[in-house]
């Protein structure tokens, strides 16, 4: 027998839902019920199930408990889910309810960490992060701030993953502020990790009093990972590949100037401890430090073999991560299109922005679409470089900047093909625009030296 | 290995690289009409781009290095250079290219009194703008052909 979600608390009167989960016969209750015109039994199921005949009833029905009666109510419904086969995701979800109904703060916050991160695998980010939500008030209710702890860092996964990088920060800051638990030694290491890495997203993303806030976390997070360096020995491998990839990137991206060996020295390391791994995610993580500093020292070549080797690891049947897979396929396109291979850049580019977008990786995309023009505008495909830039204009109204990633670049490439098409009216609106974009992230003295534009 | 640096990756963007570098100094030497510079940058994006097989930039190096060349009055290697770039060019259909190439050789056929040259290459020079719609540049060509006569 089977109760449809929906139908929890299982009764319409005080009387018989206490009859029901004190040990009567469910189906004969049930069937008490229904010949009040309370519940209906629903056709079709290969087991019986039962729903209530309007909301209200539900309602009523649950409002006719006491507190202690519903947490009750709430743990016994959950015990029974738990102890069934489930489908993952939608179960996990209900059980998280249950058990946060109950005041089960252990049980919930798994389960609803589990329903959450399955709903970031079906996109559902809001979903995610109302789920996530809703059990840290449970754990700040009842004071375990271990768990609170492991909700914040989720709920930081769910913006890091969204792109809104200066909130994932506040989050993990907030999880880091609650103390490490002295049972995990590494709690601290991958917060760090996740500050470092969000940090770098949204450099150039956001404007500057934001990215300042940001900054401010990556020194705090910087000083903590490397006073772990001497013990990072102790720490699991896939930690240590984590730990000096993100120490590598922040060394180019979130310290200025970029200090180009320090990130060498770091991408090495990792690259290294991947290698020893097998694991292809990590190797690809790791290669894109690595590919990351050799593009730095001007080592075309060097990064071009690195982003090759990325992209091989591609067809690994465990390569399950398709963020990575979205940015090993633009990093390919990106190490040719710097050796002027266009047409394989481009052939790679729109593999890039299509797997970026069956995703939502909104940033991914607008990479994968500026590199393109940047292809186009270089094979002189002025119709393709206006083409694409319709795309990013299409794709900015329904992402914050912070989301996609500075668009100065390709918009400046698309005022030059305007300006030499003799659309001198477009061709000034994207360059002031383009310009705007560029002093709203930094102060010039801190623009790169050799930018294009 | 490259002098300069990129200073910024592609990754979120995409951050120039030392030879994009160059071809930039490139425009900013012709705009100046810096003939010493352009030559100077031409030659190091001639040597670096052979070296990471940048076919494009290469062709990109000749038609500067050819233009370098003319201000400097060695007409004869000039030519060579823009028939480089320009057979580049044509081949993978990099019209605005191929028009700036056609364009500098056509100048150059016309200073050195070549006048039927000169009109070959401005005319070869207007279509490949007419076909990438460079209307300001196909126009001003055709000026410089019409007063050829």
């Amino acid at each position: 027998m089977r109760v449809r979600r929906g139908t929890f608390p299982l009764a319409a009167s005080r009387a018989t839902l206490l009859r029901v989960t004190n040990g009567l016969k469910t189906p004969s209750a049930l069937a008490d019920l229904a010949s009040r015109g309370l519940v209906r039994p629903a056709a079709g199921e290969p087991e019986p199930v039962y729903a209530f005949r309007h909301a209200l009833i539900q309602e009523a029905a649950y409002a006719s408990l006491t507190r202690q009666e519903r947490r009750r109510l709430h743990r016994e419904i959950g015990l029974v889910l738990e102890g069934r086969p489930r489908a993952a995701g939608a179960d996990a979800s209900l059980l998280a309810r249950h058990f946060g109904e109950a005041g089960e703060v252990e049980k919930a916050v798994p389960y609803a960490i589990e329903a959450a991160s399955h709903a970031v695998d079906v996109l559902a980010f809001d979903e995610a992060l109302s789920l996530l939500e809703k059990v840290e008030g449970l754990t700040r209710d009842a004071e375990r701030s271990d768990l609170r702890r492991s909700v914040l860092e989720r709920r930081g996964d769910v913006y890091a993953r969204m792109r809104l990088g200066t909130r994932a920060i506040t989050v993990y800051r907030e999880a880091l502020d609650l103390g490490a638990r002295p049972a995990d030694p590494t709690a601290d290491l991958h917060l760090n990790v996740k500050i470092l890495r969000a940090a770098a997203a949204v450099r150039w993303a956001v404007d500057r009093a934001a990215y300042r806030a940001a900054f401010e976390a990556t020194r705090a997070s910087r000083r903590s990972l490397e006073q772990a360096l001497p013990r990072l020995g102790a720490a699991p491998l896939v930690d240590r590949v984590h730990t000096f990839a993100a120490l590598s990137l922040d060394a180019w991206r979130n310290i200025e100037p970029p200090d180009w060996p320090a990130a060498a020295r770091y991408a090495e390391r990792a690259a290294a401890l991947a290698e020893e791994s097998g694991d292809p995610v990590l190797n690809s993580i790791a290669l894109e430090a690595l590919g990351d500093a050799e593009l730095g020292r001007g080592d075309l070549p060097a990064y071009r073999v690195s982003a090759l080797r990325r992209l091989a690891l591609l067809e690994h049947p465990a390569f399950v991560d398709r963020l990575q897979r979205a940015d090993a396929l633009r990093g390919a396109g990106a190490a040719l299109m710097y050796l002027g291979r266009y047409e394989e850049a481009l052939d790679l580019l729109r593999q890039a922005e299509a797997s970026a977008e069956a995703i939502q990786a909104v940033d991914q995309q607008f990479n994968a679409l500026s590199l393109a023009c940047q292809c186009a505008f270089r094979l002189d495909r002025w119709d393709d470089v206006l083409a694409l830039e319709a795309r990013w204009t299409e794709l900015e109204r329904h992402a914050p900047s912070e989301r996609t990633g500075p668009l100065c670049f390709p918009m400046a490439l698309a005022a030059v093909v305007h300006e030499l098409r003799g659309e001198v009216e477009m061709a000034t609106r994207l360059r002031r625009r383009s310009y705007a974009i560029m002093l709203g992230m930094g102060a010039v003295e801190s623009w790169r030296s050799n930018a294009h534009y | 290995m490259m002098g300069q640096a990129v200073r910024d990756p592609a990754k979120w963007g995409s951050g120039p690289s030392a030879l994009d570098d160059l071809v930039l100094q490139i425009e900013v030497a012709e705009l100046r009409r810096d003939a010493t510079a352009l030559e100077s940058f031409a030659r190091r994006l001639s040597d670096e781009s052979a070296a990471m097989g940048h076919e494009l930039y290469r062709a990109l190096a000749d038609r500067a290095l050819g233009v370098a060349l003319v201000w400097g009055g060695a007409r004869q290697q000039a030519g060579a250079c823009f028939e480089r770039a320009a057979a580049h060019f044509a081949a993978r259909h990099v019209g605005f290219q191929l028009g700036r190439a056609q364009l500098a050789w056509g100048r150059a056929a016309r200073d050195s009194g070549d006048a039927s040259a000169a009109r070959w290459h401005l005319l070869a020079a207007i279509e490949a703008f007419d076909d990438v719609g460079a209307a300001p540049a196909a126009e001003a060509a055709r000026r410089e052909r019409a007063a050829l006569g």
